[in-house]
Protein backbone atom coordinates (compact mmCIF):
# COMPACT_ATOMS: atom_id res chain seq x y z
CA UNK A 1 0.00 0.00 0.00
CA UNK A 2 1.29 3.43 -0.92
CA UNK A 3 0.33 6.92 0.14
CA UNK A 4 0.44 10.32 -1.48
CA UNK A 5 0.08 13.47 0.57
CA UNK A 6 -2.24 15.97 -1.11
CA UNK A 7 -3.57 19.43 -0.29
CA UNK A 8 -7.22 20.22 -0.81
CA UNK A 9 -7.96 23.67 -2.16
CA UNK A 10 -11.74 23.38 -2.54
CA UNK A 11 -14.34 21.34 -0.71
CA UNK A 12 -12.00 20.69 2.21
CA UNK A 13 -9.28 22.89 3.66
CA UNK A 14 -6.71 20.39 4.84
CA UNK A 15 -4.03 17.98 3.80
CA UNK A 16 -4.89 14.34 3.36
CA UNK A 17 -3.37 11.06 2.28
CA UNK A 18 -4.49 9.17 -0.78
CA UNK A 19 -4.40 5.46 0.09
CA UNK A 20 -3.27 3.66 -3.06
CA UNK A 21 -3.54 -0.01 -3.99
CA UNK A 22 -2.31 -1.11 -7.41
CA UNK A 23 -2.33 2.47 -8.64
CA UNK A 24 -5.93 3.08 -7.57
CA UNK A 25 -6.86 5.57 -4.84
CA UNK A 26 -9.13 3.53 -2.59
CA UNK A 27 -9.80 6.20 0.06
CA UNK A 28 -8.58 9.43 1.57
CA UNK A 29 -7.40 9.68 5.18
CA UNK A 30 -6.67 12.67 7.34
CA UNK A 31 -3.25 13.15 8.89
CA UNK A 32 -4.25 10.96 11.85
CA UNK A 33 -5.30 8.09 9.62
CA UNK A 34 -9.08 8.56 9.83
CA UNK A 35 -11.05 8.00 6.63
CA UNK A 36 -12.33 11.24 5.14
CA UNK A 37 -15.77 11.65 3.62
CA UNK A 38 -15.29 13.92 0.64
CA UNK A 39 -17.87 16.44 -0.55
CA UNK A 40 -19.08 16.13 -4.13
CA UNK A 41 -16.74 18.79 -5.47
CA UNK A 42 -13.13 19.04 -4.39
CA UNK A 43 -9.94 20.41 -5.85
CA UNK A 44 -6.53 19.28 -4.71
CA UNK A 45 -2.90 19.09 -5.68
CA UNK A 46 -0.08 16.64 -5.05
CA UNK A 47 2.37 17.41 -2.22
CA UNK A 48 4.63 14.40 -1.73
CA UNK A 49 4.83 10.63 -1.54
CA UNK A 50 5.54 10.67 2.20
CA UNK A 51 4.42 7.60 4.13
CA UNK A 52 2.40 8.51 7.24
CA UNK A 53 3.61 7.27 10.63
CA UNK A 54 0.38 5.34 11.21
CA UNK A 55 0.96 3.36 8.00
CA UNK A 56 4.46 2.16 8.91
CA UNK B 1 -27.47 27.03 -45.26
CA UNK B 2 -24.00 27.44 -46.71
CA UNK B 3 -23.73 26.64 -50.42
CA UNK B 4 -20.07 25.67 -50.22
CA UNK B 5 -18.35 23.34 -47.78
CA UNK B 6 -16.11 24.82 -45.12
CA UNK B 7 -12.58 23.52 -44.99
CA UNK B 8 -10.03 24.02 -42.31
CA UNK B 9 -7.42 26.63 -43.11
CA UNK B 10 -3.76 26.40 -42.23
CA UNK B 11 -3.35 24.19 -39.18
CA UNK B 12 -1.70 26.27 -36.53
CA UNK B 13 -0.54 25.95 -32.99
CA UNK B 14 -1.64 29.53 -32.36
CA UNK B 15 -4.92 28.43 -30.82
CA UNK B 16 -3.36 25.54 -28.91
CA UNK B 17 -1.60 26.80 -25.80
CA UNK B 18 1.71 25.03 -25.50
CA UNK B 19 3.20 23.44 -22.43
CA UNK B 20 -0.17 22.35 -21.05
CA UNK B 21 0.09 19.93 -18.18
CA UNK B 22 -2.38 18.82 -15.55
CA UNK B 23 -1.84 17.17 -12.18
CA UNK B 24 -4.38 18.83 -9.91
CA UNK B 25 -7.82 17.35 -9.40
CA UNK B 26 -11.18 19.03 -9.89
CA UNK B 27 -14.16 16.76 -9.32
CA UNK B 28 -16.79 19.20 -10.62
CA UNK B 29 -18.84 17.70 -13.43
CA UNK B 30 -20.06 21.04 -14.75
CA UNK B 31 -16.78 22.54 -15.94
CA UNK B 32 -16.46 25.09 -13.15
CA UNK B 33 -13.40 25.58 -10.99
CA UNK B 34 -9.78 25.05 -11.95
CA UNK B 35 -9.43 23.84 -15.55
CA UNK B 36 -6.69 23.69 -18.16
CA UNK B 37 -7.70 25.39 -21.41
CA UNK B 38 -6.18 23.55 -24.37
CA UNK B 39 -7.89 24.98 -27.43
CA UNK B 40 -9.59 28.21 -28.50
CA UNK B 41 -11.47 28.49 -31.77
CA UNK B 42 -10.56 31.32 -34.14
CA UNK B 43 -12.82 34.01 -35.63
CA UNK B 44 -14.60 31.61 -37.99
CA UNK B 45 -14.78 28.66 -35.65
CA UNK B 46 -12.60 25.60 -35.64
CA UNK B 47 -12.58 21.86 -36.10
CA UNK B 48 -11.18 20.01 -33.12
CA UNK B 49 -9.96 16.57 -34.10
CA UNK B 50 -8.51 14.97 -31.02
CA UNK B 51 -7.02 15.54 -27.59
CA UNK B 52 -3.90 13.64 -26.54
CA UNK B 53 -2.77 12.86 -23.00
CA UNK B 54 0.77 11.65 -22.23
CA UNK B 55 1.83 10.66 -18.74
CA UNK B 56 4.85 12.53 -17.41
CA UNK B 57 5.81 9.85 -14.89
CA UNK B 58 4.24 7.93 -12.04
CA UNK B 59 0.53 8.64 -11.61
CA UNK B 60 -2.38 6.99 -9.87
CA UNK B 61 -5.38 6.17 -12.00
CA UNK B 62 -7.71 9.02 -12.77
CA UNK B 63 -10.27 10.21 -15.29
CA UNK B 64 -9.84 13.09 -17.71
CA UNK B 65 -12.90 15.17 -18.51
CA UNK B 66 -13.31 17.38 -21.56
CA UNK B 67 -15.58 20.41 -21.39
CA UNK B 68 -16.72 22.72 -24.15
CA UNK B 69 -16.89 26.32 -22.93
CA UNK B 70 -18.67 29.09 -24.81
CA UNK B 71 -15.85 31.59 -24.35
CA UNK B 72 -17.33 33.22 -21.27
CA UNK B 73 -16.24 32.53 -17.72
CA UNK B 74 -16.13 28.86 -16.85
CA UNK B 75 -17.21 29.78 -13.31
CA UNK B 76 -20.80 29.77 -14.61
CA UNK B 77 -21.93 26.20 -15.11
CA UNK B 78 -24.28 27.18 -17.94
CA UNK B 79 -21.25 28.22 -20.02
CA UNK B 80 -19.82 24.69 -20.02
CA UNK B 81 -20.84 21.24 -21.13
CA UNK B 82 -19.12 17.90 -20.59
CA UNK B 83 -18.36 16.38 -23.99
CA UNK B 84 -15.87 13.62 -23.25
CA UNK B 85 -14.20 11.44 -20.65
CA UNK B 86 -11.40 8.92 -20.72
CA UNK B 87 -9.89 6.69 -18.05
CA UNK B 88 -6.20 7.33 -17.47
CA UNK B 89 -4.77 4.19 -15.91
CA UNK B 90 -2.00 4.17 -13.33
CA UNK B 91 1.47 4.73 -14.75
CA UNK B 92 4.97 4.08 -13.44
CA UNK B 93 7.91 6.14 -14.58
CA UNK B 94 10.36 4.26 -16.76
CA UNK B 95 13.40 5.20 -18.79
CA UNK B 96 13.27 2.01 -20.83
CA UNK B 97 9.58 1.56 -21.59
CA UNK B 98 7.11 3.95 -23.12
CA UNK B 99 4.17 5.06 -21.05
CA UNK B 100 0.81 4.72 -22.76
CA UNK B 101 -0.81 7.58 -24.64
CA UNK B 102 -4.51 8.32 -24.28
CA UNK B 103 -6.49 9.99 -26.99
CA UNK B 104 -10.04 11.34 -27.01
CA UNK B 105 -11.45 11.81 -30.51
CA UNK B 106 -13.54 14.98 -30.65
CA UNK B 107 -14.24 15.47 -34.39
CA UNK B 108 -16.50 18.44 -33.80
CA UNK B 109 -16.76 21.91 -35.32
CA UNK B 110 -16.99 24.50 -32.58
CA UNK B 111 -18.08 28.16 -32.84
CA UNK B 112 -15.74 31.15 -32.79
CA UNK B 113 -14.26 31.82 -29.40
CA UNK B 114 -15.35 28.54 -27.88
CA UNK B 115 -12.75 26.74 -25.80
CA UNK B 116 -11.89 23.20 -24.81
CA UNK B 117 -11.14 22.82 -21.10
CA UNK B 118 -9.74 19.80 -19.30
CA UNK B 119 -9.94 18.51 -15.74
CA UNK B 120 -8.92 15.30 -13.98
CA UNK B 121 -10.80 13.61 -11.16
CA UNK B 122 -7.94 12.53 -8.91
CA UNK B 123 -4.77 14.34 -7.98
CA UNK B 124 -1.77 12.67 -9.59
CA UNK B 125 1.91 13.01 -8.83
CA UNK B 126 3.67 13.51 -12.15
CA UNK B 127 0.80 14.79 -14.26
CA UNK B 128 -0.05 14.61 -17.94
CA UNK B 129 0.96 16.63 -20.95
CA UNK B 130 -2.13 17.61 -22.92
CA UNK B 131 -2.25 18.61 -26.56
CA UNK B 132 -5.29 19.42 -28.66
CA UNK B 133 -5.20 18.93 -32.42
CA UNK B 134 -7.35 20.77 -34.89
CA UNK B 135 -7.50 23.84 -37.08
CA UNK B 136 -9.44 27.03 -37.55
CA UNK B 137 -12.02 27.21 -40.30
Amino acid sequence: MEHNLIQFTKGLDCQAYQEIVDGIVICHRDLDGNILELPEVTESYFVSTATPDWAV
Amino acid sequence: MASTPAFTTTPTAANVPTGNTIATANTAKNGTGTVVSVFTAGASGAKVDTILFRALGTNVATVARVFLNNGSTNATAANNVLIGEITLTATTLSEVAALPAYEIPINRVIPAGYEINITIGTTVAAGYAISAWGADL
